[in-house]
């Protein structure tokens, strides 16, 4: 009997110690938000892993980038609760960084391996006027998508690029050089990596304008000769419609996000018509061949509830194991080095992002006014493409906005300009 | 000599009145009135929502910067076209379809209610059905034009069809709203009017023309203020459609509105152009009211 009640007394201190121990979050709940995309998939699929690790409960809310938005910044400046970590793109960080709390001290206390953050990226995506508030889990340059069986190689400049398009082009057949996305929230990042191959910006380091430029009327005409290679239908075109084209083999070269869309579905044969036989590119090198870069950036607002659980999933998500886990099933880019150094990230046909970002990749000014500076780029050049205004028209529309955001919401002091 | 006097209320009454009526002015207080005037004291500032320390009072110079805003006026412009064009096309079909329906025969009777479809459609569901459907390559309106040998149309992708295709959508969805309505103002007709019309030898068209038209008019006018103010809201169609472009081919006021405020935040200017809308939508309403009640003077 005494051996009986012996064993007992050890299963039961083995189940206190292990399974009926009080889980370090038990009982609570944290709630994310998230851009609706491969990200939030990804999230959703490792909340389980996290409820049973930690015992806390994980509830993602995702919108669409047209509407991310505006939900984050409704709900930050509100001082509104409901989420505990939101997900902001890094061009949204210099308006939403007075809502953000400090990581610092978190990343301090628990000794988090931030040294294998790339570093240039973490300036551009989480970090603001030397305050730490969000940490990177996507870094994806702007490149191109362009069909293997019909391209050797990508031109390295515009007017080859051009002339590679007369060939490819052959729309009585339904097949067109280029599929685009035209709707200008969607196309005025095309034209800011033109801009920018040729050398051009909005405005240098000291906010002096500068869109007034050759390079801007240059860029401008080659992002409206593009509309010449496309579907007549791509001025109403998103993102799903553009790669839709490309998957469904009917254009050469797509402009686009290739990881949202092309790369996890293109060699799907349910999905693509193009199977084996795509790959993707950084955009005709010129001058410059800096891209757009789009990351996006975790971090707990200051009216969030569960501060302590949320800074536990950011970890979790941003592990080396989640990134590498990221990248082979969501197509999702890696913000740590050691992932990118990985081999089998190396053999992936999505290398080439590594080498387009090695070349450089940034976004719009990521001041309070930088979102409202982009839209006169998009209603300026969405208009010029579609012969509603002409170039003087257009570039003057952009300089004149320009101005009055620089008057209206100046950069605070000491704050450079480190994008367009 | 007949005098009219108006009966007495004694106080009691009176008093139970008001409070018979504080419930609605209480609520129209909470949900309109201290809203709108937080709204125009917002406009009043240069005020950024995610930028509350630049705050700062500017008096009307956003509404000056209105008349100035090449993209409002833009937006007014299309809005001007597309409520016109919408609410004229639908007066006039809804009208002719109510007098199709007024025969009782079974097979209107039938049609009325398939005619109806396009009203109960969410205007979010109709406009991303029109947006697959009006695409220039794969949508089914170019496959289906094709058999009469007419060359791809990009609907929603030229600037200048773009208008005129969100336009016809907002008139597809709204004829059945304006024909349930007159149909209802035509079957309340007295009968003995059109019988008389018709032994004294007038033709349909006369009877249309001459009898039914002047007396269902007063209503036509209400009806017509009714989608005129709800065609200037236009919001939903516009947003899943085109999302304002081609360029801004086919911005609204009241998406300008939405982008300014939610999107950018900015609601100091977002707020100035709403309240313009606003007293602007308040004056057509009092023009139309002004309108139906001449037309029943006329009508004695």
């Amino acid at each position: 009997m005494k051996k009986f009640l012996g064993i007992v007394l050890i299963l039961l201190l083995i189940a206190a110690v292990t399974g009926f121990a009080q889980k370090k979050f038990a009982g609570k709940s944290i709630r994310l938000l998230y851009f609706a995309a491969t990200y939030a998939e990804a999230a959703k699929e490792y909340s389980k892993e996290f409820e049973e690790k930690t015992g806390c409960k994980v509830e993602v809310v995702e919108f669409p980038y047209l509407t991310l938005y505006e939900k984050m910044g409704l709900s930050l400046s509100t001082g509104d609760s409901s989420y505990d970590i939101v997900t902001p793109a890094c061009q949204w960080d210099g308006e939403f960084e007075p809502f953000m709390d400090d990581l610092a001290p978190l990343i301090k206390r628990d000794k988090f391996d931030s040294e294998d953050i790339i570093p240039g990226l973490w300036e551009q995506s989480g970090k603001w006027a030397g305050k730490i508030m969000g940490i990177p889990f996507s870094n994806t340059p702007q490149t191109l998508a362009y069909r293997t069986d019909l391209i050797k190689e990508m031109p390295k400049n515009w007017d080859d690029f051009f002339k590679l398009c007369d060939k490819l082009n052959n729309p009585a057949k339904n097949f067109y050089a280029l599929a685009i996305p035209g709707v200008k929230e969607q196309f005025s990042g095309l034209w800011m990596m033109v801009q920018w191959s040729l050398g051009g910006r909005w405005a240098d380091q000291n906010w002096n304008l500068t869109i007034n430029s050759a390079e801007t009327r240059k860029s401008l005409e080659i992002a409206k000769k593009w509309m010449k290679y496309a579907d007549p239908a791509a001025p109403a075109w998103g993102l799903p419609e553009s790669d839709a084209a490309f998957l469904a083999g009917n254009a050469a070269i797509a402009f686009s996000w290739p990881t949202l869309s092309i790369a996890p579905n293109g060699d799907n044969p349910e999905k693509s018509k193009v199977v084996g036989k795509w790959a993707v590119a950084p955009i005709p090198y010129e001058k410059n061949g800096v891209t757009v870069l789009s990351s996006w950036d975790m971090g707990i607002p200051k009216a969030a509830k569960n501060k302590d659980a949320a800074w536990e999933w950011i970890k979790f998500y941003t592990s080396k194991e989640k990134q590498l886990a990221n990248f082979l099933k969501y197509s999702i880019l890696p913000s740590r080095i050691s992932v990118w150094q990985k081999p089998e990230v190396k053999s992936n046909k999505l290398y080439p992002h590594y080498q387009a970002s090695q070349q450089g990749a940034v976004i719009w000014w990521r001041i309070p006014a930088g979102t409202m500076a982009e839209a006169y780029v998009r209603d300026a050049v969405s208009n010029y493409i579609t012969d509603q205004w002409n170039l003087a028209k257009a570039i003057k529309f952009m300089e004149d906005g320009f101005k009055k955001l620089l008057a209206d919401y100046p950069p605070a002091k000491g704050v450079k300009n480190t994008g367009r | 000599m007949l005098v009219t006097r108006t009966p007495y209320r004694s106080k009691t009454d009176r008093n139970l009145s008001w409070l018979f009526v504080l419930p609605v002015i209480l609520i129209l207080l909470v949900a309109a009135f201290i809203p709108l005037g937080w709204g125009a004291w917002l406009s009043l500032f240069r005020y950024k929502l995610n930028l509350p320390a630049a705050r700062a009072f500017i008096g009307l110079k956003n509404y000056l910067d209105i008349f100035t805003d090449e993209l409002t006026m833009l937006s007014l412009r299309n809005n001007v076209i597309f409520a016109s064009l919408s609410v004229s096309v639908e007066l006039v079909v809804g009208v002719t379809v109510a007098m199709m329906l007024s025969d009782d025969s079974k097979l209107f009777r039938g049609l009325i209610s398939v005619l109806m479809i396009p009203m109960i459609i969410a205007p979010v569901v109709s406009g991303t059905l029109w947006r697959m459907m009006a695409d220039r390559t794969y949508g089914v309106v170019n496959y289906l034009l094709s058999f009469l040998g007419i060359a791809p149309v990009s609907w929603i992708g030229d600037p200048k069809l773009a208008l005129y295709t969100v336009t016809f959508v907002d008139t597809w969805q709204y004829i059945p709203f304006v024909a349930v309505l007159v149909l209802s103002s035509i079957k309340a007709l007295p009968t003995s009017f059109l019988d008389a019309a018709r032994v004294d030898g007038a033709s349909p068209w006369k009877v249309f023309w001459r009898i039914i038209l002047p007396i269902i008019s007063p209503v036509i006018i209400i009806v017509a203020m009714i989608r005129f103010i709800d065609a200037f809201k236009v919001f939903d169609t516009i947003f899943v459609m085109t999302q304002g472009g081609p360029g801004n081919a086919t911005e609204m006021l009241p998406t300008y509105i939405y982008r300014q405020g939610i999107k950018f935040l900015n609601i100091g200017y977002s707020s100035a152009t709403a309240i313009v809308f606003v007293i602007s939508m308040s004056l057509i309403a009092w023009a139309f009211s002004r309108l139906r009640d001449r037309q029943l003077r006329r009508l004695g």
